[in-house]
């Protein structure tokens, strides 16, 4: 009953109601915004919660208060996601193009790849050939984290490498974002600049495109909060094509959304993904 | 719009919805307000213990079921046309699928997985892909895979007619079929060794039962499977789970019945033991 109950206040529709009801009753808004703040500040364990609209990654961050720790790169925030078995809906399509681009001496970068949670929760699945390399590109407090884990016995896997250089990423086949871009203060082409020879494919997933203008809000993760940008779609294509890129295809993750309240406008429905090639 | 998000929230995933069941003509003029929509992404509408009180329920001025032109054409100028939770099907179909090897995909339209599949990676050598379909459905499919050379897609009227196959797939037709689950295994040759059908409704804490889905182009009784129930017909016949996925983006909302309500559906890849 309690999840049910959850999931309907949770839902789409419901929070589109609440605000719709909000913007016929200012007290009732005063009233949710300074519950929701105090709630937002309060948070102590994993969430997904987010907070305010902020026209550059700088003003977000100074948005943030002054006693919380703020993005991943802290020991504490480093490793608390742990290790992910479960797959996802929008690991589905991921997992379909790798297997089609994946030979046997790939090399994967996987930008903002965490402690190697994709690597761990595909493996399984995707029958990894001996002299591919998975290549983790992250913070370096999240890069210590993942090679913590990864001298564990259990967890020895020949594959995976870390590292906090981007031109590490440096000719390789498969550059993959899945859910990282919008944590970072610098654009997408800006990385790829800096890689002397740019990796073939592009496979960006948990993309949050929006059609107004960019923005920066706050997400509170729990134990950090971070600045998450949102793109305005137009100018995303027309910076992944100055850098000579084409879309191979698109699609939709429905299971991903960015509800900012008090900010109808600016909330995502569903994220989207693309596979992109080099011309 | 917001008003009307609102009321059906309500009726369908709250206490009040059952309260309001209870209203003379409210389940009615609802009823009668979902059977004349058109161009709807699907409505529902009412609880049915068998097809055929379902089947009542539809006036017989509107076309019932997919076996009519305007089904049969929903689909026909975008039929690459996928959801997204087509790539979870596509997924297990390229681990799958092996030169040579017989489809089945049971209830598949005008081929919509054919050609979303082909257009992303290349069939292995030799594969056929037999869409069943109702005979509406399957001559229109003909014409456009004769129109587009698709020399490997295949068309059927009757599950019984189709070739023993190695993978049998199903997106989104189960719950429109009759004798669906249970009754469909026992309609085929051989069982095939792999089975994954996406898009399926399965409800939790009541028995399976049936309602009406107005799909626009179609109005159709629509089958709600209890999982239990689902799962144990396939695991008579030797089929084990190997994967489940949600599908986040399609739900069953029902007005005045919320516990008959769900909130997303279920994708499986089953393999015979």
């Amino acid at each position: 009953m309690e999840h049910l109950a959850k999931s309907i206040l949770l839902s789409p529709q419901c929070k589109a109601g609440m605000d719709w009801l909000e913007s016929h009753l200012p007290l009732l808004q005063k009233w949710h915004r300074f519950e929701y703040d105090q709630h937002f500040d309060r948070v102590a364990k994993w969430e997904r919660l987010f907070s305010g609209v902020y026209p550059t990654f700088e003003a977000a961050r100074q948005a943030v208060p002054p006693a919380k720790t703020i993005g991943f790169d802290h020991p504490q925030t480093a490793a608390f996601l742990g290790l992910r078995t479960k797959l996802l809906p929008s690991d589905y399509p991921v997992m379909f193009w790798l297997r089609e681009l994946i030979g046997p001496t790939t090399r994967i970068f996987d930008f903002g790849g965490y402690t190697g949670i994709s690597y761990r929760a595909y493996a399984p699945y995707l029958h990894f050939p001996d002299a591919m390399e998975w290549i983790v590109y992250d913070l370096p407090a999240v890069v210590a984290a993942g090679e913590q884990h990864q001298r564990e016995p259990s967890t020895a896997e020949r594959h995976l490498k870390f590292t906090s250089r981007i031109e590490d990423g440096n000719g390789s086949d498969v550059f993959l974002a899945a859910g990282s871009l919008h944590y970072c203060k610098e654009n997408l082409s800006e990385f790829i600049h800096r890689l002397s020879v740019r990796p073939r494919y592009l496979l960006l997933s948990k993309l949050p495109l929006c059609a107004g203008p960019s923005f920066v809000t706050l997400q509170n993760m729990g134990l950090a909060i971070a600045p998450y940008r949102r793109f305005n779609v137009d100018e995303f294509h027309r910076e992944i094509e100055a850098l000579g890129y084409h879309v191979l295809d698109q699609w939709s993750n429905p299971d991903v959304a960015c509800y900012i309240p008090f900010h109808p406008d600016h909330s995502v429905r569903e994220f989207t993904g693309m596979l992109l090639s080099l011309h | 719009m917001i008003l009307k998000t609102l009321t059906k929230i309500l009726l369908c995933r709250t206490r009040i919805g059952t309260a309001f069941r209870k209203v003379p003509g409210a389940e009615r003029v609802c009823e009668r307000y979902t059977l004349t929509r058109k161009h709807q992404e699907g409505l529902f509408t009412g609880v049915f213990s068998t097809y055929e009180l379902a089947q009542e329920h539809i006036p017989p001025i509107y076309r019932v079921g997919w076996n009519n032109e305007d089904s049969s054409r929903l689909w026909l100028h975008q039929c690459d046309m996928i959801q997204p939770t087509a790539y979870s099907t596509f997924f297990w179909i390229q681990e799958i699928l092996r030169d040579n090897d017989i489809l089945v995909d049971y209830g598949g339209s005008i081929g919509l997985s054919y050609y979303g599949y082909s257009e992303r990676t290349a069939l292995p050598r030799g594969v056929t892909w037999n869409v069943v379909e109702v005979p509406a459905v399957a001559e229109t499919g003909r014409a456009l895979a004769t129109k587009n050379h698709a020399g490997g897609l295949k068309f059927f009227d009757d599950l019984r007619k189709a070739p023993p196959a190695s993978l049998l797939v199903s997106a989104g037709a189960l719950q429109y079929i009759r004798d669906g689950v249970p009754g469909f295994l026992e309609k085929l040759s051989s069982l095939p060794r792999h089975i994954i059908m996406n898009k399926v409704p399965l409800i939790d804490h009541v028995a399976s039962f049936w309602t009406i889905q107005n799909f626009g182009a179609s109005i159709s009784p629509y089958r709600i499977y209890n999982r239990k129930e689902f799962f144990n017909y396939f695991e008579k016949f030797g089929y084990h789970v190997v994967d489940t996925w949600e599908v986040p983006d399609l739900s069953c909302d029902i007005p005045f019945h919320p516990r008959h309500t769900i909130p997303r559906m279920t994708g499986l890849y089953l393999r015979h033991v």
